[in-house]
């Protein structure tokens, strides 16, 4: 099942009291060395001192350990893909921090496709939910699409992915916690049909600092970023900031000034980002065909009233109303046509914004 | 010697006859009062005692006793006071005047002067229909008495004028008939729609829900006049009709609020505070069952201020009242059935923080929070809520223009229309309006096109609704139709229609 080599990876990634960049370095002399035991016990006395030596080396070594942690993975499904195997994701091994393992639930093919990921804030307003519903949908086309888990951007992203299946999840907390509690649903539909990975053994439960270090495996993974919103200060602005450490395409929606939700974006694409309408220029930046889903038909009411809102990116129902000379309620069943028909949402209060 | 009188006891809404025996003999001086009487009851012994002194009359001084049957239901309240004191006087032969066929009700002050009491209503209505004409009441009374036609009531002001009536020595006239048009055109809303500025889709959706008896739940930022827009609902509601009036007399006469006129001739608007429990919104209490306030509703409005902060007991004890249209409170002293034929209409705002959806607040909530506050309502019970609107987050002073506003008289008379419509289609039918549909009337009044069918289907698969929104979009499109005069459902319609559902696509 394992090779040797893998097992060793996944008996360090079980010691707790390592710290990641002690596993690094015993990482990266294990590339070099022999796979001998005997060795281990000097690169570990070497690397870590001798209070952590003491502390794993017998675990380290004994086989009843080693077969305890493998058959506990196994019986609660989680497939490891480590730095050794033939699965680890070329990606991901250029980056400058690797994973060590990876512990996955789903289908582990995922990982040798063509990745990108789509992320963005959790206080995404609802036009854009749409778009990042939408755009996940078509780049599911060519890439498996990356993201995490959070509320907002990323449940739509997985929305819009999932029924192709080509959806990888990166969680920053091991497999026994579910976060947020609202998606365990989401987080079984993805372990189901698409890939959950995380480099935290099961029992790490999600801490606040783990979730900028995760977003560094979404970036590595992936062959390009799509930061569809993000603040001043947003987790989404961290990854576009290792995928373009890591050499990857950085694409952000645009937003109007004063979107709150859409400041961290608009400082990417002035930072050099490059500025995504919808997922053509995506798509198209690869080289690749798209062919956007044909427009719906529309009355010529409707036409008018999505010009209107349109005009001004988001309209309030009864100055539509006014600005036709007609009551609001008269153009109730034209503004629910064009939401059932994909063209305009909801943004709350009767307010209207229109899709790209 | 023994003598008999009349009164009423009242169960639930329902009068029984109920006679008051007195038997005075010789021997030890005492006073037995039996027959399931409640401390009211007993304690009724000294206001008597009092009562026939101070009247310049005797009380006997023997072996009193007195029976309340039939013995084996609970006696309540104070109005056998009166037919307590007619029956000694009776028993002693003071009062020698035929009291057959006349039915006393009422409570006595010490001085001998008559007090108003609960429930004449109800009992007059009920002796009317087992065949009492004739009936003595407290003054306070007489206008709740004056509109049941038939009947021959006197409204006294002491038991003197009771003994007097009774003896031919002063002749009194019986309280006239009043016709309920005239009080009801002398009363007047203090709402009106006209006073609430914009809000045009809400006030369309009012007008909707009024047509169709829907219930509704208005959603929106703190401080859009969501309060405001549901007070105007009773203003926009077809006038009572005298038997709905007298319906909700009943209850409000049994729950003892009833004003000076006598007759409740406005809808009810109903406000329970949130801290409201089961028990008074549905009705209850330890020995006499008390009608709740959504029996108090009756016919008209319950509204529900910040429907998340009621408990969730209380909330789920509603669904079973709107499907039914009645409550039975089950006590151990038995079960009595209220009518709750009311129209629900509750309002909430969108998030905790109340901001989501305005157009100048940024809500604070995270998705989670937003998530939990909204599913505080059960399913079921926005099942039963058919139009879910938002309310305009927005100034008006932001809107150019002067906006003209309808009067509710105006709205009032397009939803008379669209009643008349259904009570026709309707007719040889259990139900009056289109909320109260089932599956089987919905089949056989809303069959929709293929073109509605197509739309319905796109609008479920883009909007995510739910199952059950189906039949509630069917409901609401066939009261737009009505409104429109249109014999079919069209599709703009189920499109307006399929736009009153805020709440069932919740995250999308």
């Amino acid at each position: 099942m394992y090779t040797e080599e893998e097992i060793n990876l996944i008996t360090l990634c079980s010691f707790e009291e390592l710290t990641y960049k002690q596993r690094f370095t015993l990482l990266s002399d294990l590339t070099r060395a022999e796979p001998d035991f005997v060795k281990y016990g000097e690169i570990l006395i070497k690397t870590c001192g001798d209070g952590v030596y003491n502390k794993v080396k017998d675990k380290f070594f004994s086989r009843t350990y080693r077969e305890k942690i493998l058959s506990k993975l196994n019986g609660r499904g989680i497939k490891c893909v480590t730095y050794f195997s033939k699965a680890y994701p070329e990606n991901l091994k250029n980056i400058p921090c690797p994973p060590i393992t990876l512990f996955c639930k789903g289908n582990v093919n995922l990982l040798k496709e063509r990745c990108f990921a789509v992320v963005g804030s959790r206080k995404t307003p609802p036009n854009i939910i749409k778009e990042c519903k939408t755009a996940a949908n078509s780049l599911s086309q060519y890439f498996t699409v990356v993201t995490g888990m959070a509320d907002g951007a990323d449940t739509a992203a997985i929305e819009g992915a999932l029924p192709s299946g080509k959806i990888i999840s990166v969680l920053a907390y091991g497999f026994d916690h579910v976060y947020p509690a609202l998606n365990e649903n989401l987080l079984r539909k993805v372990e189901k049909s698409g890939l959950l990975i995380t480099e935290y053994t099961p029992q790490i439960p999600p801490l606040n600092y783990n979730f900028p270090v995760r977003n560094r495996i979404i970036a590595g993974l992936s062959e390009g970023v799509l930061v569809v919103s993000g603040g001043r200060k947003s987790g989404a602005k961290i990854t576009a900031g290792y995928a373009l450490e890591y050499n990857r395409r950085v694409f952000a929606f645009p937003y109007s000034v004063g979107v709150e939700s859409g400041e961290g974006c608009n400082q990417l694409i002035r930072e050099g980002a490059a500025l995504a309408r919808n997922t053509l220029d995506v798509l198209s930046d690869f080289g690749l065909n798209f062919n956007p889903p044909p427009k719906p038909e529309l009355t010529e009411e409707e036409a008018e009233i999505l010009k209107l809102i349109k005009n001004e990116g988001e309209a309030f129902a009864p100055s539509v109303a006014e600005k036709l000379g007609k009551l609001p309620f008269q153009i109730i069943p034209a503004l629910s046509s064009l939401e059932i028909k994909g063209m305009i949402t909801r943004l709350g209060g009767n307010r209207y914004a229109a899709l790209k | 010697m023994l003598s008999k009188i009349t009164s009423f006891a009242l169960n639930g809404l329902e009068g029984v006859p109920v006679e008051v025996e007195t038997d005075i003999n010789k021997g030890m001086v005492s006073y037995d009062l039996v027959g399931l009487p409640d401390t009211a009851v007993k304690e009724s012994k000294e206001r008597v005692r009092s009562a026939i002194k101070n009247s310049a009359l005797y009380f006997p001084v023997n072996k009193i006793t007195i029976n309340l049957a039939p013995a084996d239901i609970k006696k309540e309240g104070s109005h056998y006071d009166l037919p307590l004191a007619i029956s000694i006087l009776k028993a002693g032969d003071q009062l020698t005047a035929e009291t057959d066929g006349i039915v006393f009700l009422g409570e006595l002050a010490l001085d001998g002067s008559l007090r108003p009491v609960a429930g004449i209503l109800p009992i007059l209505i009920s002796a009317k229909t087992k065949g009492y004409v004739n009936f003595i009441v407290p003054a306070g009374n007489a206008n709740e008495a004056s509109y049941i036609e038939g009947t021959k009531v006197f409204a006294m002001q002491s038991l003197r004028d009771v003994i007097d009536l009774l003896t031919g020595e002063c002749s009194f006239s019986p309280v006239e008939h009043r016709s309920f048009k005239a009080t009801q055109s002398a009363q007047q809303y203090n709402y009106d729609m006209s006073l609430v500025r914009g809000q045009k889709v809400a006030k369309r959706a009012l007008e909707i829900a009024v047509a169709g008896g829907h219930n509704i739940l208005l959603a929106g930022p703190p401080g859009t006049g969501k309060t405001l827009l549901a007070r105007c609902i009773p203003t926009i509601m077809p006038d009572m009709t005298f038997e709905e009036a007298l319906e909700v007399t009943k209850i409000h006469s049994v729950a003892g609020s009833l004003t000076e006129e006598g007759i409740v001739s406005m809808r009810p608007f109903r406000t329970p505070h949130h801290t409201a429990t089961t028990v008074s919104l549905c009705g209850g209490g330890n020995t006499k069952i008390r009608p709740g306030e959504i029996s108090m509703a009756h016919k008209g409005v319950l509204f529900l201020d910040e429907l998340p902060e009621y408990t969730r007991h209380a909330l789920e004890s509603l669904r079973q009242p709107l499907e039914d249209r009645v409550i039975t409170v089950t006590r151990a002293g038995g079960a009595i059935t209220f009518p709750a034929d009311f129209m629900l209409c509750a309002s909430m705002n969108p998030c905790p923080c109340g901001n989501y959806g305005s157009a100048y607040l940024t809500c604070s909530c995270t998705p989670a929070q937003v998530h939990k506050y909204r599913s505080k309502i059960s399913g079921p019970l926005l099942d039963r809520i058919d139009l879910q609107v938002e309310v305009d987050g927005i100034k008006y002073d932001d809107l150019a223009g002067e906006s003209h506003e309808e009067t509710s008289a105006q709205v009032k008379e397009r939803v008379e229309k669209a009643r008349a419509i259904q009570r026709e289609r309707y007719r040889g039918e259990s139900i009056l309006v289109n909320a109260n549909m089932g599956e089987k009337q919905i089949k056989k009044y809303c069959r929709l096109s293929a073109e509605c069918e197509e739309i319905l289907r796109t609008a479920f698969e883009t909007l995510h609704l739910s199952a059950r929104a189906r039949s509630r979009i069917i409901k609401v499109a066939r009261t737009i139709a009505d409104l429109a005069f249109s014999e079919e459902i069209k599709p703009g319609h189920i499109l307006e229609a399929a736009s009153y559902r805020s709440y069932d696509s919740s995250g999308t």
